[in-house]
Formats: structure tokens, sequence, C-alpha cells
């Protein structure tokens, strides 16, 4: 998953920024609300967010998301464990809200939880003709045989599967990849798409010329 | 297990025995026969906290002592007005009585002294007259006392033995008037029974008595219920503070009803109004502190949560054992938190300490838990508590820690006790001198303080005791749950609402050796 990250606390932030990575997300992290609004246009998979940061109120800009209608998961993460602030922190429009301090594993399980909830997704295995996938460990499974992923490719699939029956756009996927590589070259994503076919057969992935790629759901 | 223990002891004791104690791994003496107090449960009630079984009833009530003042006085009185009244209505009477007396007397001597030629020269004899009462009876006498003449219903003796002039009490319950007639040395005695006389007293004395009671009576009830009038804005009062909140603007005291609460008044408004100030002071630095110590918490653990998955397989022991202490720190920090706020609120759940305790990070222990029946608690701060008390008991020596839970009369017991070498007499007296009054010289370390202070909010308070009558090891009981408010604004779950009496269901044990 793509995973915007807005703590100031440069040990969190930095810790669960390496940490989201070795679980198989691409991370942005920033540490002042101004820059994050910047890049919160981009399709982002779930919005991690600090509620007291230095330039402003990380619930506060919740509230102004969902005012715009941007519906992007949020996990609000805040040492302010008091009732009638989790109360305030939910009526905001977050979608879970996690009171420091936390376990990393606990923050990636409700990462999951969430993006269950907000894709509709009852369990955490997907089922896609012969292809089974576990959202909660990352397997692979074509015909009931465990198949071998690529962090990059995972994304990749797990961004589609995320969204399954619906089209991922080209710039959406591009942008979820660059996360992990940094730079990447124009044909990068058609070379994880290719190995994806390859290792769990050509149909999974179908290409919606000029739009993008879809999972059939 | 107090933190303020010399270690010294520990270390010989360590030294002495290579680490293993010479107690075997079974509870200390003490420890059964305070369980056996009343059958197996722990009393709880010997020692009630500072302010429990304070119950309004037992205190001096204002409108009983002023009901009594004034129905004491009332009836003083009564009495006094009675007494003196039960006097000037005799003497009143008395003369009244005598007044008739004579003036019959005077009347009858006219008449008889008119017709003096007419009256007999022997007797007695008897005036003709149909049969009637008489109230007054006279006979007429000659200077030997021999009755010449009589009314119909005087008496064939004279009245007097002898002849006295004026009033005379006679042996024979008669007041007598006596006067002297003019020639032959007659005389004329008048006489009133003095039985009629005291029945008159009597009556006019009833009459005013009983009146006067049911007038006193009826000022008794008057007085009363002007009591509850005058008392019932005190009353109101009460009612109004006892809802007060300063922190909720729509519970303020309404202005005074009575120029005697004006100060009370204000002298509430204003110190409710400093508790909020203060109130809102502690939770924006608890607010502060919360974020100050629990984000650099959760950075040094998902640090670790990272080296853990990048350091070789050698190291990793290290960073597992780094992430226990810093769990434990986040619990230590979350119960401070907790218990330093104003409004903390409890967590509470069903808490089972075979599962609670093997997951604290104490090791070089080998502690052997038991629970019977349930315990509700918050636990966060209970782990928080039985953590630092177990890493006291490690530090000060000890080998092996038992933690038992029971339900207790007047409460719910949880006693943690070891076999470390224990506090002298004088020192456990300190201890408990500074549990019971904080500002007491005594220091006392964190691990007991923390403990008193979740014992204290889950309606408690915290013992500490030799765990064997030798004075070996150390106890330590977290007495939950005694005041019946506190039970009942939190009542155990309907799975596992025992009572003191009840019969306790089977314990769950757990034993957790020491990894190191």
């Amino acid at each position: 998953m793509r995973l915007l990250l807005l703590e100031d606390d440069s040990l969190l932030g930095e810790g669960l920024r390496d940490y989201l990575r070795s679980e198989g997300h691409v991370v942005e992290w920033f540490t002042r609300l101004r820059d994050a609004q910047v890049v919160v246009a981009e399709p982002f998979d779930a919005l991690l967010i600090d509620w007291q940061l230095p330039d402003g109120s990380g619930v506060e800009w919740v509230r102004q998301l969902r005012a715009r209608k941007i519906d992007t998961p949020v996990l609000v993460l805040t040492a302010r464990d008091l009732l009638s602030d989790r109360i305030l922190g939910l009526d905001s429009g977050a979608d879970d809200y996690l009171v420091k301090p936390f376990e990393p594993e606990e923050l990636v399980a409700r990462i999951r939880a969430v993006r269950r909830r907000t894709t509709a997704q009852g369990a955490p295995r997907q089922q896609f003709g012969a292809v089974q996938i576990d959202t909660n460990t990352g397997s692979v499974w074509l015909d009931q045989r465990r198949v071998d992923l690529t962090p990059r490719e995972w994304a990749v699939l797990d961004a589609l599967a995320s969204r399954a029956g619906r089209i991922v756009s080209k710039p959406d996927l591009e942008a979820l990849v660059a996360g992990l590589d940094g730079e990447i070259s124009s044909n990068t994503l058609e070379v994880h798409i290719f190995n994806l076919r390859r290792k769990l057969g050509r149909s999974l992935v179908e290409n919606v010329r000029g739009h993008g790629y879809r999972i059939a759901g | 297990m107090s933190d303020a223990r010399p270690p010294e002891g520990a270390q010989h004791r360590s030294a002495q025995h290579g680490g293993v104690p010479d107690l075997t791994a079974r509870p200390p003496e003490g420890a059964q026969h305070r369980s056996a107090q009343h059958g197996g449960v722990p009393d709880l009630t010997a020692r009630p906290p500072e302010g429990a079984g304070q119950t309004a009833t037992a205190l001096p009530s204002l409108r009983r002592e002023l009901a009594r003042s004034l129905t004491l006085i009332s009836g003083v009185w009564l009495l006094a007005v009675f007494l003196t009244m039960a006097f000037g209505i005799r003497h009143e009477i008395d003369d009244l009585l005598d007044g008739a007396l004579q003036e019959s007397a005077e009347v009858l001597y006219g008449t008889l002294v008119l017709h003096a030629s007419d009256l007999p020269h022997s007797g007695p004899d008897m005036l003709p007259a149909p049969a009637h009462e008489e109230s007054l009876v006279w006979q007429v006498v000659d200077a030997s006392q021999r009755i010449v003449l009589r009314s119909h219903r005087a008496p064939a003796q004279p009245l007097l033995p002898a002849f006295r002039a004026g009033f005379s009490d006679t042996p024979s319950h008669w007041r007598v008037y006596a006067m002297q007639m003019p020639g032959r040395g007659l005389a004329l005695y008048v006489g009133q029974p003095a039985a009629d006389r005291l029945e008159s007293r009597y009556e006019a004395i009833a009459v005013v008595g009983v009146g006067g009671v049911l007038v006193g009576l009826a000022c008794a009830y008057w007085l009363r219920r002007r009591v509850d009038i005058a008392l019932r804005p005190l009353f109101d009062l009460s009612q109004q503070i006892m809802r007060y909140d300063p922190m909720r603007p729509d519970t303020r005291l309404s202005a005074a009803s009575r120029e005697e609460f004006v100060e009370v008044r204000a002298a509430i408004m204003d110190l409710g109004q400093r508790l909020a100030r203060r109130v809102d002071n502690e939770q924006a630095f608890a607010a502060h502190a919360a974020h100050a110590l629990r984000t650099p918490l959760a950075g040094m653990d998902a640090q670790l949560a990272v080296a853990l998955r990048e350091v070789p397989a050698s190291a990793r022991d290290r960073i597992e054992r780094a992430r226990l202490a810093v769990q434990r720190l986040k619990r230590v920090v979350n119960a401070l938190l907790t218990l330093f706020r104003s409004n903390a609120e409890l967590d509470l759940q069903d808490v089972w300490l075979p599962d609670l305790v093997p997951r604290l990070p104490v090791d070089g222990l080998d502690v052997h838990t038991i629970q019977h029946g349930p315990l509700r608690a918050d636990p966060n701060l209970l782990a928080a508590a039985l953590a630092n008390l177990l890493d006291n008991s490690l530090r000060h020596g000890a080998a092996n820690c038992w933690i038992s839970c029971q339900p207790a009369v007047g409460g719910t017991s949880i006693t943690v006790r070891d076999d470390g070498p224990g506090a002298d007499p004088e020192r456990l007296r300190a201890i408990r001198a500074q549990l019971l009054d904080p500002a007491s010289d005594t220091p006392v370390g964190l691990g007991l303080k923390l403990a008193s202070l979740v014992a204290r909010a889950h309606g408690g308070r915290l013992e500490v005791d030799h765990a064997a009558p030798d004075g070996r090891g150390f106890s330590v009981t977290l007495a939950l749950w005694l005041r019946p408010d506190a039970a009942q604004a939190h009542p155990a779950p309907a799975t596992g609402a025992a009572t003191a009496q009840s019969p306790a269901p089977a314990p769950a044990i757990a034993t957790r050796a020491p990894r190191s």
C-alpha cells in the first residue's frame, strides 16, 4: 500500500517509515502539515496523521479533507487518550484512532483492517479465480501452490486487488512503484505487470487500454 | 519489597545461598494465617481507610439536635408553667373557698344571733330538712362543747375539740371557721369537707394542665415544622453542592436563598473555580506530558521493531529485551498519566492474573500466581503496579514470589509475597505511616507509591506486612473495592460476581520460572 505518514517526531516517524517499508508498504513521510497538504491529492491507500503538529492540527486537517470529499482512509496517531479526544478524532472523519505509545505491529494490523473496511473486503483472504491473496501476510497462492512475489510485484497486485473490479490508473500504479524504487524507467510498471501475469496467469490482470489496469472482482 | 530497603541484605542473601533462597516454593505461613482469618476469606474491614464508614446517619444531625433541644426546652417550660399554675390555682381556690366559708359563717351568725332566744338549751338537735347534699355544715355548741343545734349533714360530734376562733383544719378532715356568739357562751362552727376542697383544687389544676399539655403539643409540632422549613434551604443548598461540578457551568449554585448562605455559597463557588482552574491546568499539563512521554516511547518501540528485523540473529535477544523494557516503561507511563489525571477513567475489565502476570517483564524471579474468583480492575494499572512490586522483590533479593487474588470480606485482595529478607519492624511501621500520610518524612519508592495509587484508584488501599511470622519476606496487599459505592459503581460481571461470602470457584494457578 502507498501510505502517507505525517509525524513530526523524527524518532517515531523514521521508525514507522522503516517498519512499514519492511512490511512491503510504500511510505511517504512528512513532518510538516503544509508539506503533506501539497501531496495529499496523489493516490494514497491510507493517511497516518499525528494530531499535534508544529504547524497545525492533524485532526482539523482530516475534517477539511472530508469536507473536500477526499475519502482516503485516515488513521489518527496521537498521545491524547481521553474519551473526549477519541470521540473528537473519530468524529472529524478519521477511520481509526491509535493512542501512542503503540506497537508498530498493531498499526500495521489496523491499516489492514481499515483498508478491508474501506474496500468492502470482509476477510483478509481474497479469491480471484485460481489465485488466492492474503493481505494480512502478503502471501499469494495459485492453484493452492504458494507463489513468491517481489515487494514491487506485491505492491502492484495489492493495489489492484484492493480495488477489484475497478480500473487503477497507470500513473497511480507508477507512483506506487516509484515510492518503492525511487526513480523508475518508463516501462518499469509494464515489467511488473508482465511478471505478475507470468507467475499468476495471463488472465488475472486486465489491461484497459488508455485507462489503466484492472483485476476482475 | 520496598524500594527504600537497603539492597545489601539482598546481595548477601544471594551470595549465601548461591542465588537460591532456602524457602521452598510454598507460600509463607503468615500468608496462610492471614487467609484463615475468615474461613479462607481475608477481612479487609479490620482497618477501614480514612473516611470510610463515616455514613451520614452516624453524624450528629442539626435537625435532630434542634428538635431535641426544642422538645427538651418545651418540656421543661411546660413543667415549670404547670407547677407555677398548680401552685397559684391551689392558693386561689383555697382563698376562694375560705372566703365563701367565712361569709357563710357570718351570714349564719347574723341569723342565729337574731333568733338567739329560739335556740334550744340542750341538744344535740338537728334542723329539719329534706334529704340533700351539703357542701357546708354548721354546728352551734355551748361552752362545754355540747352541740345545741346543727345542720342536716353536720356530724353529731363537735367539729372542733375546743373552741378556736377563725380557721382550723381538723384531724377529721374538715376545714372549720369558728365564731363566738354573744350571751350564753355559744359558739358557731361552719365546716367544709377537706375532700371537697381537694376535689375542687384538682379539677381546676387538671383542666388547666390538660389545656397546657394540648397547647404545648401543638407548639412542639409547630416548632418542629418550623425547624424543618427553616432547614429546607440548607438541605437544598447541600443538594446543589452535591450536584456541583466546577467543570460544568450548568451545575452552578443558584443565588443564596438566605442571608447566612451568601458567604457559604461564595466560598464554595470560589473553591470550585479554583479547582476548575487547577484541573484545566492539570489537563493541559497531562496532555503535554502525555505527548512528551508517549511519542518518544512509540518511537523507541518502532525503532527497535525495525532493528529486530535488521540485526543479526545473535543480537536479537538484546533487542527483544530492550523492547520488553520499553513496553514496561509504556505501562508505567500510562499508569502514571492515568493516576495523576484528575478525571482518570479506569478501563475496567475482567482480569485473570494467571494470564496477566506471565506477560510482565520481570526476569530472574520465580512467580507463582493463584486466583480465586473474579477480579474487576484496570489491567494496565494493575500490570504496572504488579510489575513494579515484582521488580522491587527482585531488586531486594527475593527469588520466589507468590501472587494471590481472592474475594475478601469487604472487597477483593491481591497479595504479593516474596521470600526476600523483608523489612525490620521499625522500617515497616515507617512505610505504613508514609502510605497513610504522604507528608511524612519516610521515603517510599515509586513501586510502593504506584501500587498505593493503583489501589486507591480502585477504591481501596495498600497494606504492607511481613510475609512470614518470623519477620522474613515482604508482603504487599492491594485491598480493592472497599467502598460500597465504588463496588456499585463498577459492579463485577455476572459471570464472576462472587462476594466475600460466596463459595470461591476453583482457583487458577500459574507458575512462571525465571528466564535468566
